[in-house]
């Protein structure tokens, strides 16, 4: 089965390049789809990804859907990470969810706004 | 621990039970063993996807110390969050089991958030410590004292795998792409399904077409699953899309429903639900199945493995902690060499310091060789030891050990041979006779190995 978890929240930009770096930790494998404004911009594994310059970036939102699989056997824990640089201070979002059963899911809906 | 007890109990309860059923037959152990094995053919008949490697404890080194595992090789094992080992034999079958270990690896027992699937499983950006810590496992076992001393033996022992060169199947990397590409197309699955949901329909057709425009969209976006090639990752979209249209016509059918039937918001948000319900049965075999190819890869490890474990036992006499003393400190080295998914020659070093009231009594050796076969209903194997002490005679220990699936979680574990001289597994000679249960926590105990 699978569980979902949502979260909302907002990053303060400044003149600078937005980069986002999406870490799913405790050994489990996950894909994501990042997008800005609902446009798809990149998905699979995300590290160091340019988002935009802060400034084009405002008002604008990004979304992020992360599925991530229960494969570890030693434990049910999920977490995700999502750190966020460049605006006017780096920023780290931190997600957790545990599965009831071994071998189940967890997806991760988020959307931060830029402003 | 607690979910451990909680077992304990209930085994105690199950083998109360038994042993009032069989009170009364002079030759109990045997019928018990009998029953246990009838049983263990009939349930293992039901399922036997699960392998006797994957229900086996990881080899305890509190165990080990108190001299009553049923081998005393133990094969290494990466370890599990939560083991427990509950040990008979035969000379004491009448009465409840009385040796008990529990393992725990503490690594797991919080939460890493900086650890992704590929340093865990390709060892990426992982040092020497953290291959240790995560490899690491404790246990606590007791036992009975040896009779005519009455009082209980506790042991406390630690255990990691130092190295390895071993190599998982030849598929691995293979099977862990395609793992991860079924878990890409499952986001795309959510993401589309939440669109959808987010849409406003009035006649039931119009469901069908909105999951035809997404996928096209994904389809003609370039940043979607951008490091496939064009033609594969059409072919998966459109599978996803065939599966999305099947569920919607299910229930098209089961509700007489038609593309012009007229829909309200509430019909369109209970139809959307039935087809993610049915997509996520589709998403657990799909996954189910690609993460157990993965495993199965890891299970053909071949190579070689090196473990350390160390333990200290003492004794209670009398059960009372005032005449408590250490009885035995040791470590050892266990190199196993695997030469196929089924054949493992493991080797043992161990040294031995024996206490006797609270003083040295000596210091010991051991060394020995062990010849593992496996499958996935028993084990067999056969060791050999020899024991060396400054200044004296060397002993040795032959052994041969049948480990039988009982069940998904249990099987039982046999040991006959001879033991070294003067010391004696159970009764005043050096046989050994040894019939142990295990029961398993968790179908898949084993951590991987780095790669």
């Amino acid at each position: 089965m699978e569980k979902e978890v949502n979260f909302k929240s907002e990053y303060e930009v400044s003149d600078g390049d937005i980069y986002l770096t999406i870490v799913i930790g405790n050994g489990q494998p996950g894909s994501s789809i990042v997008k800005i404004n609902k446009i798809i911009i990149k998905d699979g594994e995300i590290k160091n990804l340019k988002l935009g310059n802060g400034n084009e970036l405002k008002g604008k939102t990004l979304s992020v859907t992360s599925y991530v699989d229960d494969y570890q056997v030693n434990t049910n824990d999920t977490c995700i990470q999502y750190l966020l640089t460049g605006g006017k201070e780096p920023k780290k979002y931190y997600l957790d969810a545990t599965v009831d059963v071994d071998g189940d899911r967890v997806v991760y809906n988020t959307d931060i706004k830029f402003i | 621990m607690v979910i451990g007890l909680c077992i304990i109990q209930i085994l105690n309860l199950f083998n109360n039970l038994i042993f009032k059923v069989m009170k009364g037959f002079k030759n109990n152990h045997t019928i018990l063993f009998f029953i246990l094995l009838f049983a263990g053919c009939l349930f293992s008949q039901e399922n036997n996807e699960i392998k006797i490697d994957d229900l086996k404890a990881p080899a305890s080194p509190a165990f080990t110390i108190l001299g009553i595992n049923p081998t005393s090789i133990e094969r290494p094992e990466t370890p599990r969050v939560l083991g427990v080992t509950i040990l008979n034999n035969f000379s004491s079958i009448n009465v409840l089991p009385k040796s008990f270990a529990f393992d725990v690896a503490p690594y797991w027992l919080c939460s890493h958030p900086d650890l992704t699937f590929d340093m865990y499983y390709y060892n990426k950006n992982s040092n020497i410590l953290d291959n240790l810590w995560r490899n690491f496992s404790v246990s606590i076992a007791t036992t009975p004292l040896d009779s005519p001393k009455v009082g209980t033996s506790l042991g406390f022992g630690v255990h990691t795998i130092l190295t390895t060169f071993s190599k998982p199947g030849k598929n691995l990397d293979e099977n862990v792409n395609a793992y991860k590409e079924i878990l890409k197309i499952q986001v795309y699955r959510v993401d589309l399904l939440n669109n959808i949901s987010k849409m406003n329909y009035s006649r039931f057709g119009e469901i069908g077409d909105a999951i035809k425009k997404e996928i096209s969209s994904f389809i003609l976006n370039q940043n979607v699953l951008s490091d496939m090639n064009p033609k594969k990752k059409e072919d998966y979209l459109k599978l996803l899309e065939k599966y999305l249209l099947q569920s919607l016509n299910e229930k098209r059918d089961s509700e007489n429903l038609n593309d012009t039937s007229l829909i309200d918001s509430k019909r369109a948000n209970d139809i959307i639900k039935y087809i993610k319900d049915k997509m996520i049965e589709i998403a657990d075999t799909q996954v189910k199945v690609a993460r157990e190819k993965v495993r199965e890869q890891e299970k053909k490890r071949v190579g070689f493995l090196l473990e350390f474990a160390a333990a200290v036992a003492g004794e209670f006499k009398d059960d009372s902690i005032k005449y408590g003393e250490f009885s035995k400190i040791g470590a050892w080295i266990t190199p196993m060499y695997s030469m196929t998914d089924a054949i493992d020659i493991i080797g043992i070093v161990r040294y031995l310091v024996l206490y006797e009231n609270k003083e040295i009594k000596s210091h010991k050796v051991d060394a020995g060789l062990r010849l593992l076969i496996r499958n996935k209903s028993f084990g067999f194997s056969f060791e050999g030891i020899a024991r060396t002490e400054a200044g004296k005679t060397t002993h040795q220990r032959f052994a041969f050990n049948l480990d039988y699936k009982l069940a998904d979680d249990i099987y039982v574990t046999g040991t006959f041979g001879k033991d070294f001289e003067g010391k004696p597994i159970i009764g005043k000679g050096d046989l050994i006779t040894l019939l142990g249960i295990n029961f398993g926590m968790g179908k898949e105990p084993l951590v991987k190995l780095p790669k």
